[in-house]
């Protein structure tokens, strides 16, 4: 009685995991595409995580962001399944110190102000020393776990994508 | 009056008599009086004079040599340039002040988040070695970390809070951390879990646990035993300050670590 018990709440605890086991796997391949993970913030359905991109040149930080929208009961998992909204924003630094520069970034500033993002769109973001480009898709976390590599892949691959469309969406304004 | 003035001799001719500050000179060639005018040796209102000619001018109104002389000018000094240069001067700086700024800043925020470099160091060396994350919990300071063999079952848990963050704490103390590291396994039958929960209520006594001691926890209602052990890590022998990772060195030490608690875990459970 004990031995099914047991098995039916590791079961139940390892549905809950699925974000996590997610973002697991995105700081390990991130890691292996030389993107070090330096900042965390997570709890129970939300998980962030910031990522220093070493050696690429237009873009400094990307920021993934998983949360999941309905839940780990189990009830809402056979309704909805495992929807997660997953935002991905890249920054480019410009490290601003002239003053000319600094009047000119307020203006965009002032502009960029009310725009609202778009799901699936890109928004631009400016903010004095960094510019930001976000964009926020709704997925699926069962397409991408427990499935092997192949699952992991599908999920590098949708992310190596997203984050090549933003950094050409800022390399406009990258400066030096 | 140009109108009535003959034609201007030959270049390399010496027809030309030239009035000057110094007195007259002359004769020179025309190529001679473009030179000591752009050399500034004769004003461009020197008079000058050669055959045919009813009387002396200034070199600039002549129409063969005022256009030569307007070619050779030097441009017109910028009433501004003084303080453009002064306005340039300034702003390079404050360009200084503000990098010597980003470098010091940057010194702070390496010393700040780099538990959460080697968090993220950890999630990496234990998913390369089968493990899957299970669960994450940070609020920027505490870090927990769950990870399981999702064929053996067997998990791994990592506690990390780091000791010394900020610059002035981790260059007086270095980047210590303390770390909890625990293996748990599932136990199926109850006499095993009650004598894990019979240690668990021994540990339940250390108050702070010192370095190398083993202390047993138990989950009844996933069916875990867990033990675990208290140490200190300096965070600067896995990360450095160019964030490069020492992977070998921590895949290394999470696996020794490892290794000795599922010793002492299957020894103590029989």
């Amino acid at each position: 009685m004990l031995g099914l018990l047991n098995k039916f709440n590791h079961k139940a605890e390892l549905r809950e995991s699925k974000d996590e086991i997610l973002i697991g796997e995105v700081v390990r391949a991130m890691a292996r595409q030389g993107a070090i993970a330096v900042s965390f913030l997570a709890n129970d359905d939300f998980q962030r995580v910031k990522f220093k991109l070493q050696k690429d040149p237009v873009v400094s930080y990307v920021y993934i962001t998983l949360d999941r929208k309905t839940g780990t009961g189990m009830v809402g998992a056979a309704l909805f399944g495992s929807k997660a909204t997953l935002t991905v924003s890249a920054e480019t630094k410009n490290y601003l110190s002239d003053p000319d520069d600094l009047i000119a970034m307020y203006r965009t500033d002032l502009a960029n102000l009310f725009r609202m993002p778009v799901l699936g769109g890109i928004k631009l973001n400016h903010e004095l020393n960094s510019i930001f480009a976000t964009t926020t898709l709704i997925i699926d976390i069962d397409t991408y776990v427990m499935k092997g590599d192949p699952g992991v892949q599908a999920l590098m691959g949708h992310l190596h994508r997203t984050i090549h469309e933003l950094r050409e969406k800022l390399r406009p304004y990258k400066k030096g | 009056m140009s109108q009535n003035l003959p034609p201007l001799p030959p270049a390399d001719a010496p027809a030309l008599f030239v009035r000057g500050p110094a007195g007259q000179v002359g004769p020179m060639t025309g190529q001679q009086l473009l030179q000591q005018i752009v050399q500034g040796a004769l004003p461009e209102t020197c008079a000058i004079w050669y055959q045919g000619m009813p009387d002396w001018i200034p070199a600039v109104q002549h129409p063969g040599i005022g256009p030569l002389l307007a070619q050779h000018r030097p441009p017109a000094a910028d009433p501004y340039a003084a303080a453009r240069a002064v306005d340039d001067e300034r702003d390079r700086v404050f360009g200084s002040l503000v990098k010597a700024s980003w470098d010091w800043y940057n010194q702070n925020v390496f010393a700040s988040q780099i538990d959460e470099v080697l968090l993220g160091a950890i999630i990496t060396c234990t998913l390369d070695n089968g493990f899957s994350l299970i669960d994450l919990t940070s609020d920027g300071g505490f870090h927990f970390l769950r990870f399981e063999n999702l064929q053996t079952k067997a998990r791994i848990v990592v506690q990390l809070k780091h000791l010394t963050s900020g610059l002035m704490a981790s260059k007086v103390l270095g980047q210590r951390a303390s770390v909890v590291i625990g293996y748990g396994e599932r136990v199926q039958d109850f006499q095993r879990i009650w004598q894990a929960l019979k240690a668990e209520f021994k540990s339940g006594y250390i108050q702070s646990p010192e370095p190398g001691t083993i202390s047993v926890d138990a989950d009844v209602a996933s069916g875990y035993v867990y033990v675990q052990v208290d140490l200190y890590w300096n965070i600067e022998d896995y990360v450095k300050e160019d964030y490069n990772i020492e992977y070998g060195l921590l895949t290394t030490h999470i696996a020794a670590t490892v290794h000795a608690l599922g010793k002492y875990l299957r020894g103590r459970l029989g």
